[in-house]
C-alpha cells in the first residue's frame, strides 16, 4: 500500500467528515497508527476497507466531542471555500444532495475507493452501492442541468 | 452509468482539503513496508538482463528438443552444455561486484543479499525447471538423466562461487567462463579416457558426488554471502 497516496485520501475524507485541517489531519495520522498497530486486515488483504472503518470512526468519536466543545469551522484562502468559487455550481450540487450521499461521491469518484471495499464499509450489496452511485450521478447532473450548468 | 473525466475534476475541487502540514514528518516516522517474497521475486526478474534468460531458454530449448531426437546420447551433450547454464548464473551473480555496484547496493531498499538471493533463486529455478523436460523426453531413466546432467552444472556453479569471492573485479568472468568450458570438455575426455565411470554401477558415485556438491555449493554461498557482509562493514 502507498501511505502517501492513502494520507492524501484518509486525510480528505477526515477533513469532509470534520472540516477542521488541525483535527483532520490528527484523526488522519492517528488512523495511520491504529492501522499499523494491527496487521490481521493486512495479511486478510483488506487494508483499504480496513484503513477507513478507522478513520470513519475516529472521525465519529471527533464528532462527538465537537457537541461539547465547538470546533470553528475553517476558512483559509487555499481551503475549499476559496476554490469551490470556481466550481460553485457543483458545489450548490453537491448541496442538493445528502450527507451520506455526499459521502459516497467522495468515496467512490474523488478517493477512487473500489465499489467492493465500500460495500463492506456501509454494509450493503455491491449491487445496492451501484444503484446508490446511479442515482446520486443523475441527481448530480439534474441539478447542475437545472442551474445551466449541466456536462 | 459512469462519470465523465470533467465532472471526476470538479468534484476533486469541491471536495478539495487545505494542504497538510505534518504529513512528510509523519510519513518518515512510519516503518518501512515489508515486500512479500512474490512481489520481491517478480520485481528482481526484471533486473536479470534479457539476454540471460534468452541465452538460457536458448540453452534449455535446444537441449530439450535435441533429446526428441538422439535419445540416451543425448545425456552427454546436455551434461557437457550445462556448464555454460551455471556460468550464467555465476556472471550474474558477480555483476553488482564486477561493475564496483556492490557497496551501493548493499545499502538500498533491498540489500544486496536479498537481491542478489532472489535472483539466483528465480534463474536457478528456471534453469533446472528447463531440464525437467528434458529429462522426461529421455524416458525411463529419468533419476540416471538427471544425476549425470547436474554434476556438472553445480561443480561449474561451485567453482565459480570461489573464484567470485576470491577473485574481484572483472576478470573473474574469464576465468568462470575458462572454468565452465574446462568442466564441458572434461565430461567427453573422461568418457573416453574412463568409460567405467558412465557405467550403470558407476550411477551411486554421481548421485553421491550431486550430493556433495550441494553441500559444498550451500556453504560457498554462505561464504560468499557472509564476504557481502564484511564488505558493507567496511
Amino acid at each position: 500500500m502507498d501511505y502517501e497516496a492513502q494520507y492524501d485520501k484518509i486525510y480528505r475524507y477526515c477533513y469532509f467528515k470534520i472540516q477542521n485541517q488541525t483535527v483532520a489531519e490528527d484523526v488522519t495520522q492517528e488512523t495511520f497508527l491504529r492501522f499499523l498497530e494491527n496487521s490481521t486486515y493486512k495479511e486478510r488483504g483488506r487494508e483499504l476497507n480496513y484503513l477507513y472503518t478507522i478513520a470513519r470512526n475516529l472521525c465519529i468519536d471527533e464528532s462527538r466531542k465537537r457537541v461539547t466543545e465547538e470546533l470553528p469551522k475553517e476558512v483559509s484562502e487555499d481551503g475549499p471555500e476559496a476554490r469551490v468559487i470556481e466550481s460553485m455550481v457543483m458545489k450548490q450540487a453537491m448541496e442538493a444532495l445528502t450527507t451520506e450521499e455526499r459521502e459516497l461521491v467522495l468515496l467512490r469518484y474523488v478517493n477512487e475507493v473500489p465499489v467492493k471495499v465500500i460495500c463492506e464499509l456501509r454494509a450493503c450489496s455491491r449491487f445496492a452501492v451501484n444503484r446508490q452511485l446511479k442515482q446520486v450521478l443523475k441527481k448530480l447532473r439534474e441539478t447542475l442541468q437545472e442551474k445551466g450548468a449541466g456536462l | 452509468m459512469s462519470i465523465k473525466k470533467q465532472e471526476k475534476e470538479m468534484l476533486k475541487q469541491v471536495f478539495a482539503a487545505p494542504e497538510p502540514k505534518r504529513k512528510r514528518a509523519f510519513l518518515r516516522t512510519l516503518p518501512r513496508q515489508k515486500a512479500g517474497i512474490g512481489t520481491l521475486l517478480f520485481s528482481q526478474a526484471a533486473f536479470i538482463r534479457k539476454w540471460v534468460w534468452a541465452v538460457s531458454f536458448l540453452l534449455f530449448g535446444s537441449v530439450v528438443w535435441l533429446a526428441q531426437y538422439t535419445e540416451q546420447e543425448c545425456i552427454w551433450v546436455l551434461s557437457a552444455v550445462m556448464p555454460f547454464g551455471a556460468l550464467l548464473l555465476i556472471l550474474e551473480f558477480a555483476r553488482s561486484a564486477a561493475y564496483g555496484m556492490a557497496e551501493l547496493e548493499m545499502t538500498s531498499r533491498f540489500s544486496l543479499r536479498t537481491v542478489l538471493f532472489a535472483r539466483m533463486s528465480m534463474l536457478g529455478a528456471a534453469q533446472l525447471l528447463g531440464l525437467i523436460p528434458a529429462a522426461i523426453v529421455l524416458g525411463t531413466k529419468f533419476f540416471t538423466s538427471g544425476v549425470y546432467i547436474l554434476v556438472p552444472y553445480l561443480l561449474t556453479a561451485v567453482l565459480g562461487l570461489i573464484v567470485v569471492r576470491r577473485l574481484p573485479g572483472r576478470e573473474n568472468m574469464y576465468v568462470c567462463g575458462c572454468i565452465s568450458g574446462g568442466v564441458c570438455v572434461l565430461g567427453p575426455i573422461l568418457r573416453s579416457y574412463l568409460p567405467a565411470w558412465f557405467g550403470a554401477e558407476s550411477v551411486v558415485w554421481w548421485l553421491l558426488a550431486a550430493v556433495v556438491l550441494i553441500a559444498v555449493l550451500m556453504r560457498e554461498y554462505g561464504k560468499t554471502m557472509n564476504h557481502l557482509e564484511e564488505l558493507a562493514w567496511n
